[in-house]
């Protein structure tokens, strides 16, 4: 800051444009600031990982919901509840001791909102979308990922309007724990395919 | 040409930000992620035409510009084009003055009556699962496509059958929804980037007028 109260706002800074586009439309009688706060409020805070960990633990413990969730992941995720934008048509691709599934997209940021929330900035890196397809090994120890050298790695780039959930592999020693003591072992990289479920979890 | 967004496999980025883990670094992000999506409808811009906004960036902006930033440019831009706000009328708010001109809707893209995206279609799709297809190689030549360079040209194997869709060539540009079958392309590693001795498998879903028959069978 400089003190200085007379300078012209300066355009290339984007809080102030935001502040001036706002402004515009709620002049114009096209938007209504209220509504601002609350589409925030709904994207980050209602939605987010723990409705898709909801989804994980489920199929975890239910194979006919498991079964139908590999078979119509859209229908069976709305089963409890979640759907909406940018969540209409989903996909559910499952972990196994033999293969590995990891999500991306490599023209822009599209992201399973309805039951993963807003993707995380590294997400929408240029490095993420750019060597995710191209070397998913690489990647996958940048988060701590080691997997063996037999296991099959599957992208997938959510180049079109199909999102992509990844269904971890339940993590070894948990048979006796129920649904709901499953749910805070599914984080949401484990359901992006960066990490594994119960593992190496961030602070 | 490859967009300057179009960046799958492309050389050169260094180790992804793991750490940078946050939605939001700071309150304006916020503002410019709901402004915009009404910005959009205000537009009246359909989510292709929303997406070739943030692809038409000034090539040096959208490299160095933060995510959010580019949010907030492609809300104005679609606000112009959409003829809700004069050209300079930003410039014109940012400096304390009323814009000199007037607002003039210059494009044609519209929203698609809030139905979705996804089309019943009469014909039958062209591939079936397993079929060995090859991917155009030019239709990323001009405006809009969600054809990533790094499968041009390139052969893959038909893994789904994923529906009918409005297709976001033509949508994005006002030349209506011309709905075509989407498939899940399976490519493997080694025939997308023969040098890098990788073994793994990329699955790409590709519209249908970007995907020829092909006699080659990649055996994924």
């Amino acid at each position: 800051m400089t003190g200085d109260h007379t300078h012209t706002p300066d355009p290339a800074d984007p809080a102030i444009r935001v502040e001036a586009i706002e402004s515009l439309l709620v002049e114009a009688g096209l938007l209504d600031s209220a509504r601002v706060d609350a589409l925030i409020e709904r994207y980050e805070h209602d939605l987010g990982p723990l409705n898709g960990a909801q989804v994980v633990a489920r199929a975890w413990t239910d194979d006919d919901y498991r079964a139908r969730l590999l078979e119509d992941g859209t229908a069976a995720i709305a089963e409890l509840g979640f759907s909406g934008s940018q969540g209409e048509h989903m996909v559910v691709v499952e972990n196994s001791v033999d293969v590995h599934n990891l999500v991306v997209c490599t023209l822009c940021s599209c992201y399973p909102w309805p039951v993963l929330g807003l993707p995380p900035s590294w997400y929408k890196s240029p490095e993420y979308r750019a060597r995710a397809v191209r070397e998913p090994r690489a990647v996958l120890q940048e988060f701590g990922t080691e997997l063996s050298d037999d296991v099959e790695i599957r992208v997938w780039d959510s180049s079109a309007e199909i999102r992509y959930l990844v269904l971890p592999e339940r993590p070894a020693g948990t048979e006796t724990l129920a649904e709901e003591q499953l749910v805070p072992l599914v984080s949401r990289d484990s359901m992006i395919g960066v990490r594994l479920a119960g593992a190496n979890e961030r602070a | 040409m490859a967009g300057v967004h179009d960046i799958g496999g492309k050389p050169g980025f260094g180790a992804v930000p793991v750490d940078d883990d946050v939605l939001f670094h700071d309150d304006w992000e916020r503002r410019a992620f709901a402004v915009t999506q009404f910005a959009q409808g205000a537009a009246g811009f359909n989510t292709d035409a929303f997406r070739h906004g943030i692809e038409r960036e000034d090539p040096e902006t959208y490299r160095s510009a933060t995510y959010f930033d580019k949010w907030i440019r492609n809300a104005e831009r679609m606000l112009v084009e959409g003829g809700v706000l004069a050209p300079d009328a930003v410039p014109a708010a940012l400096r304390g003055d009323a814009p000199a001109e007037t607002p003039r809707r210059t494009t044609d893209a519209r929203p698609s009556e809030g139905r979705g995206t996804i089309r019943e279609i009469k014909a039958a799709p062209r591939f079936s699962v397993g079929d060995s297809v090859t991917v155009a190689t030019d239709a990323a030549s001009a405006g809009h496509t969600r054809l990533p360079d790094y499968v041009a040209g390139r052969t893959g194997t038909v893994a789904f059958v994923n529906g009918g869709w409005i297709f976001p060539d033509t949508h994005a540009h006002g030349r209506g929804e011309q709905p075509t079958w989407v498939y899940a392309i399976a490519f493997n590693a080694s025939d997308l980037w023969p040098d890098d001795d990788a073994t793994h498998v990329v699955y790409v879903d590709l519209f249908e007028p970007y995907l020829d028959a092909s006699s080659h069978n990649p055996q994924i």
